[in-house]
């Protein structure tokens, strides 16, 4: 998973988490404690799950493509 | 002239080649050609598939043998459920943001399963709820082969589009 924040007079950043990380139980216990999903652990690991599952439909698209004036943010899974 | 005679004629005038032309294309002489298109002999048939293949057509259509051709049913192409993609795309116009979010289809039925919804089937995006959007709704139509653009909301500042790629 790639993200990428760029956001006007600041360096741009990107992040990579491998896919084993990402779709992993440690990843969904700590996305189920920081993040406002309101699902539980299991319930995040089940999606994610789902979503390694499911990305080679994205044939290279973002999941996530979000650009205001001054912050773009992109997702690659 | 005999039907195959007639049927080598015609194809070398289509074709703009002379009997001498034919021939030398087959290594043979003028004159077998002249014969084959009077109907007074039969080419070898070890010169058939070069015969065929230099009037771009079969064996079977020289000798008048057409065959009709066999139609297939192809059916339409249907988004497999798997590889269905959710393009949302958000254009609002009052703070010039553009949020474009593409979706495993699967991924949405997951959420929606696991209840990440506000109760009426509605997907929410970092505060904006597509509550106009019935995801419950889209999910089954994709499942039943419903693909392209599905929804389409527009208002002064923003324009809603979900696509099924």
């Amino acid at each position: 998973m790639r993200i990428s924040v760029a956001a006007k007079g600041h360096f741009p950043i990107r992040i990579v988490f491998p896919t084993a990380f990402i779709c992993s139980r440690a990843a969904a216990k700590i996305i189920a404690k920081y993040s406002d999903l309101n699902l539980t652990e299991a319930e995040l690991y089940a999606a994610l799950k789902v979503l390694s599952r499911s990305k080679k439909s994205l044939r290279g698209m973002p999941l996530v493509d979000v650009g205001t004036e001054d912050v773009k943010v992109k997702i690659w899974v | 002239m005999n039907d195959f005679g007639e049927k080598i004629f015609e194809l070398r005038r289509k074709k703009g080649l002379t009997q001498d032309a034919l021939a030398e294309a087959l290594n043979v002489t003028a004159q077998a050609v002249s014969k084959w298109e009077r109907g007074e002999s039969m080419p070898d048939v070890a010169l058939l598939p070069k015969l065929a293949e230099l009037f771009d057509t079969t064996i079977d259509s020289l000798f008048g043998r057409e065959k009709s051709p066999i139609v297939e049913y192809v059916p339409e192409k249907k988004r497999d459920f798997e590889s269905a993609i959710l393009k949302i795309t958000v254009n609002d116009d009052s703070d010039k943001s553009k949020i474009n979010v593409n979706l495993p289809l699967l991924l949405v039925k997951t959420l929606l399963e696991l209840g990440l919804s506000s109760g009426q089937g509605d997907i929410e995006f970092n505060g904006i709820v597509l509550s106009s959007i019935d995801f419950k709704s889209i999910v089954k139509l994709v499942e039943n082969g419903a693909i392209g653009r599905l929804v389409e909301v527009e208002s002064d500042d923003c324009r809603i589009v979900v696509e099924v790629i």
